[in-house]
């Protein structure tokens, strides 16, 4: 076995004593380590009694006065399982400090006194440690005075339980304590085998003043790796992990955090935290940033946010630059209610959100982030429309907008479109109105929504979501205006395969819902209505796939069909001899039909044919 | 006896004790450490810490050592400090070996908290032994009795 190099500077009593120390045992690696790491600690803290007067390495890593007589009071995590934390029934008693000490990396140590509460069973003792922190427990009565005032002249006769030191200012370890501050260098070797020790990394002193072990982190999972960039260092915790970055200094990602970014910090992922959690909306929830170094600068990729109602989700690029200019948590969308995730068809990203009134959910919303369509929120009564009819999944596709105003109060929209091979395949939307309620309006029907000006247009808002037609050969939506135009009765589109899709005003829009309804003699339309002028008269009509509608001033609404219409066309229509009709066809009591027009009847007899009079 | 003064406090040395005064003034670093005042009736070593770091281990058994010890003043209005005199008139049943800043075979100590003039001090007393009692712990408590706290803002 050789000397180990940590010691090959040392003096040569130190090198024979080390070597005395190892003689020719077996090592494994780790217990070589811890040794040869005792070796340095002893060599900092206690170079004279390690080296010259024979104290064991272990018992040198302790310091001085580490017997139980020796008049000094145990460290916490030698008596709670490495937990550098004060047990349950103590309070924060005070605190001092020894300067430029090397267990700090030559900075400022701090010893908290952790007293007894009252009612508590504490009784003076030698803890039952293997380690060589001997120091007694719950032995002296004694205040350093300068935290917790609160608690008054019975509590600072209580106990001193044990100690924990932190390189962590008291103050900032703990806001019940004050900046008074006592030196007491006399105390500055003062240490146990489960602190860390002397020049220790920062990552191990932060985790040291978080409770070690015993600390919201718990247990080291990892050596303390590098990063890939070579920026800096960092350690896993089984709750958390420390990082140690050149250029943002030492942070702390714990739980809940932890939970929601362990799987994706790192800079192979959301990269590593650019600061401490912080509380955002007064102390109802948190956040914490995660992203790394570019040319450009340092830019946030992700944020961990949450709050007790909805826990804790991260929200990642681009995603999250959309977020933040709505608001964040604070803004329309609220706090995350799952972490960005991808979507189904994998070509796209998205969060969902909630805002909350008093801790119930008022509302729900998502961003996405599409390749093509970019990044877009969905809100509201949209989003639980768009939810209704599968998200991303359903025939509205993924969104295209923002929500917008449109035009009225409380009245919005979003577009949506359908991808498939990176180019839009289909359109949509979905209104939303105080009169009208939250309609989607999709396909082929918004494609002629579209083309008639959509909701400026002569049709005005949505009024219903895609119908069936009686026949199930295709799908219609209804509209109707806003005000000043709301006594305009409006209309619908109707989309088939067969005949197309084809827009119905007043009244032929009244008229086919009523024969829907009812009789079923013009079927779907199968043109957009027509209107020209007729020996003065003004006409309007429209063909549907069994039947035409006449609406003039000599006729209002006149539906043919059957053999009548075909005669009706055949005799030239409304330039025709007949001129335009006056009448609807009619089932007379005989069971015959019969049209009236300007110039004369057709009457069509089953089993005859027509006639003209 | 001497008159001591300094930083707004007064007090009449005993015959064969030091008093010295420790400021924060002058060090390179002043993070909220506060000036403490040391009388003992045996020579006082000169690097002190405040609750006697540094002196009471050498302490024989008829030493006596008296810390004051200032806090910020917003202490003076808290529950801890509320007390408010200088602690005086001393007996041996206010001493308790388990009333020490450091457990040491054979000593005794105290401490006391309280405001007086709008400040806040600690009142810390270490007896040495039994034998401190007869002579010492009289000469301590004529300094307490002597001490006078102007009521000054800033530091002891």
């Amino acid at each position: 076995m050789t000397v180990p190099t940590v010691v090959s500077t040392a003096s040569e009593a130190v090198v024979r004593r080390i070597s005395k120390v190892l003689g020719n045992a077996t090592w494994s690696r780790r217990s070589f380590l811890v040794r040869t790491t005792l070796f340095g600690s002893a060599l900092v803290v206690d170079p004279k009694g390690f080296a010259i007067e024979g104290r064991s390495a272990y018992d040198s890593v302790c310091g001085t006065d580490a017997g139980c007589d020796g008049g000094f009071t145990a460290f916490c995590c030698t008596i709670q399982h490495g937990a550098n934390l004060c047990p349950e029934g103590t309070f924060v008693g005070g605190w001092w400090k020894a300067d430029r000490s090397a267990f700090c990396r030559g900075e400022a140590r701090y010893y908290v006194d952790c007293n007894g509460r009252a009612g508590w069973p504490w009784h003076c003792h030698c803890p039952e440690t293997a380690s060589c922190d001997h120091r007694h427990v719950a032995c002296v009565r004694f205040r350093y005075g300068n935290c917790n005032l609160d608690l008054a002249e019975h509590d600072y006769g209580s106990p001193v339980v044990c100690r924990v030191v932190t390189c962590t200012p008291p103050w900032v370890w703990d806001p019940a304590c004050t900046q008074t501050s006592f030196t007491d260098d006399f105390t500055v070797s003062h240490s146990a085998p489960c602190l860390p020790g002397p020049w220790s990394s920062q990552i191990i002193i932060r985790w040291s003043d978080l409770g070690g072990p015993g600390g919201p982190l718990g247990p080291q999972t990892s050596a303390i790796m590098r990063l890939p960039d070579g920026n800096g260092t960092w350690a896993r915790f089984r709750w958390g992990a420390i990082f140690d970055v050149s250029w943002g200094g030492i942070q702390v990602v714990d739980r809940p955090v932890w939970d929601a970014v362990k799987l994706k910090v790192g800079l192979d992922g959301i990269g590593v935290p650019l600061g401490a959690p912080a509380a955002v909306l007064e102390g109802d929830g948190w956040s914490q940033p995660f992203g790394r170094r570019r040319a450009a600068g340092i830019e946030q990729d992700a944020v961990a946010v949450g709050c007790r109602a909805l826990g804790t989700h991260l929200v990642e690029q681009p995603i999250l630059a959309r977020w933040t200019a709505l608001g964040r948590e604070g803004g329309v969308l609220g706090y995350p209610t799952h972490s960005t995730r991808g979507t189904r068809d994998g070509t796209s990203t998205y969060s969902t959100f909630a805002k909350q009134d008093h801790g119930k959910v008022v509302s729900r919303g998502a961003i996405y982030a599409n390749p093509v369509l970019g990044v877009h929120a969905v809100r509201r009564a949209i989003f639980e429309k768009w939810h209704s009819l599968g998200s991303e999944a359903g025939p509205l596709g993924y969104p295209a907008t923002d929500e917008a105003p449109a035009g009225f109060p409380g009245a919005a929209f979003n577009d949506f479109a359908v991808v498939a091979d990176r180019t839009i395949a289909s359109r949509g939307a979905i209104y939303t109105t105080a009169q009208y309620g939250t309609r989607a309006v999709m396909g082929n029907v918004y494609e002629k929504w579209t083309s008639l000006g959509a909701r400026r247009g002569a049709l005005g808002f949505p009024t219903s979501n895609a119908l069936a037609t009686r026949d199930g050969a295709g799908t219609y939506a209804t509209f109707r205006p806003l005000p000043p135009r709301a006594a305009d009765p409006g209309g619908a589109i109707v989309s088939t395969s067969t005949e197309g899709t084809w827009a119905l005003f007043h009244p032929f829009f009244t008229i086919w819902i009523d024969d829907e309804a009812g009789p079923r003699v013009l079927g779907v339309p199968a043109a957009d209505e027509v209107g020209y002028e007729v020996g003065a008269v003004a006409l309007r009509s429209q063909a549907f796939a069994t039947g035409t509608v006449y609406d003039s001033s000599v006729g209002r609404g006149c539906v043919l069909y059957g053999p009548i219409l075909t005669d009706y066309e055949q005799a030239g229509g409304p330039t025709g001899s007949l001129g335009l009709p006056t009448s609807s066809c009619e089932t007379l009591s005989n069971g015959d039909e019969q049209a009236t027009f300007q110039h004369g009847t057709l009457t069509y007899v089953p089993g005859q044919g027509i006639s003209a009079t | 006896m001497k008159r001591f003064e300094a930083c707004g406090i007064s007090l009449l040395v005993p015959v064969g004790w030091e008093v010295r005064i420790t400021s924060p003034t002058g060090r390179d670093h002043d993070d909220g450490e506060r000036p403490f005042l040391h009388a003992a009736n045996f020579p006082l070593p000169s690097r002190r810490a405040p609750f006697g770091g540094g002196v009471v281990h050498a302490m024989g058994p008829t030493d006596v050592f008296v810390a004051l010890i200032e806090y910020e003043s917003k202490s003076a209005a808290t529950a801890l400090f509320a007390a408010h005199r200088v602690p005086v008139r001393l007996q041996r049943g206010d001493f308790s070996p388990s009333s020490l800043q450091r457990a040491i075979r054979g000593q005794t100590g105290l401490q006391q908290f309280f405001h007086v003039s709008g400040r806040a001090f600690c009142l810390y007393v270490v007896v040495g032994g039994h034998q401190g009692f007869r002579s010492g712990l009289n000469d301590a408590n004529d300094l307490l009795w002597s001490v006078r706290v102007n009521a000054i803002a800033g530091v002891l």
